[in-house]
């Protein structure tokens, strides 16, 4: 079996089938990562781009890493250094990065659907690293891959996504992903931050997350962006994390054997306590490193389909 | 070709919705017979319309163009060519983007421009305000007296107490304020409808509630201080509040564009940025009650919204993307296969909606079909069938979603001030057509 699409755009249209292809061989990929010389010349030749519109650490180093492993090149370019300051459209320069000779482009931007329009207009594929509200797919591809080490069938297990699913791409994606492999979804955070209709998607709505704690599997915790009080989102920081917070006293009501995540990077003390974060439940930087392999696995998948 | 007969064709009466055959000499430019055919001319020009129906003074009642400083967007020849090729005889434009035309001595000039290089009528909607502002009037009853058919600010926000004075003193000049209703604060930066889709797309919601609370807060200033108000409304709540305000006997129309009848929003699916419009698509059951609302009667008027864009401003992603779709071109098709064909209303309602409701709502007089007027009218072939073609397209914007999409009911012919602006049915000479039509004669129609 192969893998179908010329893109990676997101979780929502993508098959069951593909995204198990994508987790297998993430699983593979990572026994590369414990060896002494972890580089696989897989795609030696290949140049990717990282065209980052957005701020980004994690997701944007964890690419360059993939893509390094992988034997390809990665030529990383940021807005603050690239032509959109000089009002270049997005069209202009991806058409631009292709014609230089990029096999491949991975983008995260402000606005949701970018990727999908840069797809069009590209006859390489197109790796969506966050758009807008839209999705995040690696960062969720990554966060399952993590919940089926512990737990290899996410049939019926219950995953609490917790925090501004309102402005959240990697909530939107968790939701397609894990709804796909039959886990029961929930999400919790304040009305103002719940988007509409977002029981549509298969996700079961929640306010009181303490009444829902004790049947969980796993937490995946979502960063809260303090400007987010300015508008009147919430009140203030004391009281969501009062409200909404993972502190270890709610999770002393937990299942033994419960799994938190966080996507990163964290608030301590606001959307997840220390302890929590640092805790024996906490698989954080799990997720960090399984990204690297998820992101090692879909480059390679992207690419081999080229080359059928 | 300035004489010409048009024989065997069947004119819809826009009082009683009948079909009467008819059969028209024009000379000059004026209505020179009704009924019959001079036998002493063999040279004369024929048209056989059998199997059309004529429509009287086809009009879209608002629609924008870059005119008068940005005719690289849009300019009067383009979408005169445009308007008149679709069936469009009168067109009620405004000025696109940040231009104004909030004084008498600017419009007169636009209206002069028009006169010369637009083949299909102009009537112009002006500024409310100054530079649309929304803070100072413009000179509203000037611009009236020069002929400003109507006003609007779009769809840009004015306060309460300034949207007050604006229907008092319009109320004076009986020009109808046009708004495509938004509270901006609700729908800042936004991209879509809010609902499922700008959750599973992630795109920036424009709730209906910014649409609804604007139409509430104006037709209740309305009910206070008197005013004639014009809506472009997307929603069924926003029919209702129309059909209430109609209930009470205030002066409040309420008009569609096509756009809205043939696309919901989840068509956004797959961010084709040609959906990207104001006030955005919103659900199928919205659709629906707009569809029942022109049905009805509370939604008075269909009208293009023809918004130009260039190709780069659409060739973006979504958020970045103009607003507007580029609609003059395909307006009477799509009103013709959607209501007509799809819908099944009748010629005579939809007739109301494309001709004697825009008359009354930009106050102008119809011309008619009677002797020694210079008619406008369009002969239409309510069966012909094709699919839409990027060279169909003869406005300078081509941001429509409707290339390829088939449609039935096209204009074949375009009379504007008893010229012929657009044909696409053979001329024939008089002496080679065996006629054998009615040729009783009558004054009017």
């Amino acid at each position: 079996m192969t893998y179908e699409q010329k893109d990676l755009l997101g979780l929502r249209k993508l098959s069951k089938e593909s995204l198990h292809l994508i987790i297998d061989q993430a699983k593979s990929l990572k026994e590369v990562l414990t060896r002494e010389n972890k580089q696989v010349l897989t795609l030696r030749g290949k140049t990717f781009v990282n065209l980052f519109c957005e701020p980004s650490t994690r997701t944007r180093s964890s690419f360059e890493m993939a893509i390094k492993l992988m034997g390809a090149s990665a030529l990383n370019l940021n807005v603050q250094t690239s032509a959109f300051k000089k009002g270049e459209s997005l069209y202009d320069t991806v058409k631009n990065l292709r014609a230089l000779g990029a096999d491949g482009i991975i983008i995260r931007h402000k606005n949701g659907g970018a990727p999908h329009f840069i797809a069009k207009h590209l006859d390489i594929p197109v790796i969506n690293a966050g758009d807008g509200y839209n999705e995040h797919p690696t960062q969720a591809l990554l966060d399952i891959f993590t919940m089926t080490e512990t737990c290899s069938n996410l049939k019926g297990k219950k995953v609490l996504i917790l925090g501004d699913i309102a402005h959240s791409r990697v909530a939107r994606s968790n939701i397609w992903g894990l709804t796909k492999l039959g886990a029961e979804v929930y999400v919790c955070g304040p009305k103002t931050l719940i988007p509409p209709y977002i029981e549509k998607t298969g996700a079961k709505l929640i306010y009181d997350i303490d009444s829902i704690i004790p049947e969980l599997d796993f937490i995946n915790v979502l960063r809260v962006q303090y400007e987010r009080q300015e508008i009147g989102y919430f009140p203030s920081i004391r009281e969501y994390r009062s409200l909404f917070g993972l502190t270890s006293k709610r999770l002393e009501k937990a299942k033994k054997d419960i799994v938190i995540m966080h996507p990163g990077p964290m608030n301590r003390g606001i959307e997840i306590d220390t302890d929590v974060a640092d805790g024996p439940h906490n698989v954080i930087l799990d997720q960090v490193k399984n990204g690297v392999a998820i992101r090692m696995a879909i480059l390679y998948l992207l690419i081999i389909r080229g080359c059928k | 070709m300035k004489s010409f007969a048009l024989i065997n064709g069947k004119v819809v009466d826009t009082k009683t919705g009948k079909l009467d055959t008819v059969n028209l000499l024009i000379v000059n430019g004026k209505v020179a017979g009704i009924g019959y055919l001079p036998d002493e001319d063999d040279n004369l020009d024929v048209i056989d319309i059998s199997g059309c129906v004529v429509i009287p003074e086809i009009i879209d009642s608002w629609a924008y163009t870059g005119e008068p400083k940005d005719n690289v967007r849009e300019g009067f020849e383009s979408v005169g060519n445009a308007a008149v090729t679709s069936g469009i005889t009168t067109v009620a434009l405004a000025a696109y983007g940040n231009q104004s035309i909030d004084s008498p001595e600017l419009l007169e000039a636009y209206i002069n421009k028009a006169k010369k290089e637009c083949a299909a009528t102009v009537l112009a909607v002006t500024s409310l305000t100054k530079e649309n502002n929304g803070k100072q009037l413009a000179e509203l009853g000037l611009l009236a007296l020069a002929g400003a058919a109507a006003f609007t600010d779009g769809n840009s926000c004015i306060n309460s107490a300034f949207m007050r004075n604006a229907l008092k003193y319009s109320s004076m000049l009986n020009a109808a304020i046009f708004i495509a209703p938004s509270d901006s604060d609700l729908d800042i930066d936004g991209d879509m409808n809010e609902g499922h889709y700008s959750t599973i797309l992630g795109l920036k919601g424009m709730p209906v509630a910014s649409e609804e609370i604007r139409i509430a807060r104006d037709i209740k200033l309305a009910e206070q201080y008197g005013g004639r108000l014009h809506f472009l409304i997307s929603s069924a709540g926003s029919v209702e509040l129309i059909k209430q305000a109609k209930e009470k006997g205030l002066n409040i129309t309420a008009a569609v564009t096509p756009n809205h009848l043939y696309f919901t929003e989840a068509d956004l699916d797959g961010y084709d940025t040609n959906l990207k419009i104001y006030p955005p698509l919103r659900t199928e059951q919205d659709q629906k009650a707009l569809i029942q609302g022109l049905k009805d009667g509370v939604v008075d008027v269909i009208t293009s919204q023809h918004t130009p864009c260039l190709l780069d401003e659409k060739r973006a992603e979504f958020n970045n993307a103009k607003i507007g779709i580029s609609g003059i071109d395909l307006f009477l098709p799509l009103v013709l296969n959607k209501l007509f064909h799809q819908e099944k209303m009748s010629l005579a309602d939809i007739t109301k909606k494309i001709s004697n409701n825009p008359l009354k709502l930009l106050n102008k007089k119809r011309t008619g079909i009677r002797l020694n007027s210079s008619p406008n009218f369009t002969v239409i072939d309510l069966g012909e069938e094709r699919k839409i073609k990027e060279t169909d397209i003869l406005s300078k914007s081509k941001n429509t979603p409707f290339i390829g999409k088939k449609l039935k009911g096209f204009a074949k012919l375009t009379v504007v001030d008893g010229k012929i602006c657009f044909n696409a049915l053979p001329i024939k000479k008089a002496k080679d057509v065996s006629f054998t039509g009615d040729r009783h004669s009558s004054s009017s129609l």
